[in-house]
C-alpha cells in the first residue's frame, strides 16, 4: 500500500470510530426500560408451558379413550361368546326334541 | 268418575297381563348353582345383546340378525354329579310363571328327560320362547325374550347345532 492510500484509510477509520455523545435522555431511557423486566414473547417460557399442557391433555384423553375402547371390546367379545353359547344350548335342546318327534312319527308309520 | 275408574281398571288389567307374560328365573333355581358340577349362568339384556351383535363375524350375520331384535336372553344350565340334586318343586317354580300368557307347544318325556317348550304371542309373531329341560342329572332353562320366529331359527339350522324346525 502506498503512503497516500495508507493515510486515506487511517483518516476513514478515525472518522468511523470518532467518539459521539449519546442523544439527550438516552441513559434515562435505558434505565427505565431495564427496570420493567424482560420482554414477553409468544414463543417464550409461557408458550412452552401451554404446549406441554396441551400435550398432557391430549395424552391423558387418548389414554382414557383407549382404555374405554379396550373395555368395550372385551365386554363385546364376552357378550358375543355368551350369545353363541346360549344359542348352542337352546339349539341342542331343540335338536333333542326334534329327534324325539321324528322317532315318534317314524314309529307311528 | 266412572270413566276414571274404568280407565284405572283397564290399566290394571293391561299391566297385570304384561306382568303375567314377563318371565324371571326363580330364586330357588339360582340357588342350585353351588350343588352343580358345572353351571352356566347367562343374563344378556338389550344393550349387551346390541353390543354382542357388533362383534359378530362375517360368518355370523344370521345370528346377528336374530339377536338384533331380541330384548333379553337368560340361560341357567346345571350338570350335577348325582341324581336328586333338584326337585319337582324347583321345576314347578318355573312352570308356574308360564301358566298365564304362555303356550306350551312341545312337551316330551323320554328316558328320564323332560323337555318343554313354551312360546309367548306378541301380535302376529312369537314374542318369546322358554325351553325347560329336566334330566336326571341336568337342568336347563333358556329364556329368549323378544320377537323370534321359527323361520329365523330354522335359518340357523346349519349353525350352532340349531335344527331346522319342522312346520
Amino acid at each position: 500500500m502506498r503512503p497516500r492510500e495508507q493515510h486515506e484509510l487511517d483518516e476513514a477509520l478515525r472518522e468511523a470510530f470518532r467518539q459521539v455523545d449519546p442523544p439527550p435522555g438516552f441513559a434515562d431511557r435505558v434505565v427505565r426500560r431495564a427496570s420493567r423486566g424482560p420482554v414477553r414473547t409468544i414463543g417464550g417460557r409461557a408458550g412452552l408451558r401451554w404446549a406441554a399442557a396441551a400435550v398432557l391433555v391430549i395424552a391423558v384423553s387418548g389414554g382414557l379413550w383407549y382404555r374405554a375402547e379396550e373395555r368395550r371390546r372385551i365386554e363385546g367379545e364376552e357378550a358375543r361368546r355368551q350369545v353363541l353359547l346360549s344359542l348352542q344350548i337352546a339349539g341342542s335342546k331343540l335338536s333333542a326334541v326334534q329327534m324325539k318327534i321324528n322317532r315318534h312319527e317314524e314309529s307311528r308309520q | 268418575m266412572k270413566p276414571i275408574i274404568g280407565a284405572a281398571v283397564l290399566t290394571l288389567a293391561l299391566s297385570s297381563n304384561v306382568l303375567a307374560q314377563s318371565f324371571q328365573i326363580p330364586d330357588r333355581i339360582e340357588r342350585l348353582a353351588p350343588k352343580a358340577r358345572e353351571s352356566v349362568n347367562i343374563t344378556l339384556d338389550g344393550p349387551l345383546l346390541q353390543l354382542a351383535s357388533q362383534f359378530m363375524g362375517a360368518n355370523e350375520q344370521e345370528v346377528k340378525q336374530l339377536v338384533s331384535n331380541l330384548k333379553a336372553v337368560h340361560v341357567r344350565s346345571f350338570e350335577f354329579d348325582r341324581e336328586g340334586q333338584f326337585s319337582d318343586a324347583d321345576v314347578e317354580s318355573v312352570r308356574i310363571q308360564l301358566r298365564t300368557g304362555w303356550s306350551r307347544i312341545i312337551d316330551t318325556v323320554e328316558d328320564g328327560e323332560h323337555v318343554e317348550i313354551y312360546v309367548k304371542r306378541d301380535k302376529e309373531q312369537l314374542g318369546g320362547v322358554v325351553i325347560l329341560s329336566a334330566e336326571r342329572k341336568e337342568l336347563a332353562i333358556v329364556h329368549i325374550d323378544g320377537p323370534i320366529d321359527l323361520k329365523q331359527l330354522s335359518l340357523l339350522g346349519g349353525h350352532l347345532g340349531i335344527p331346522v324346525i319342522p312346520k
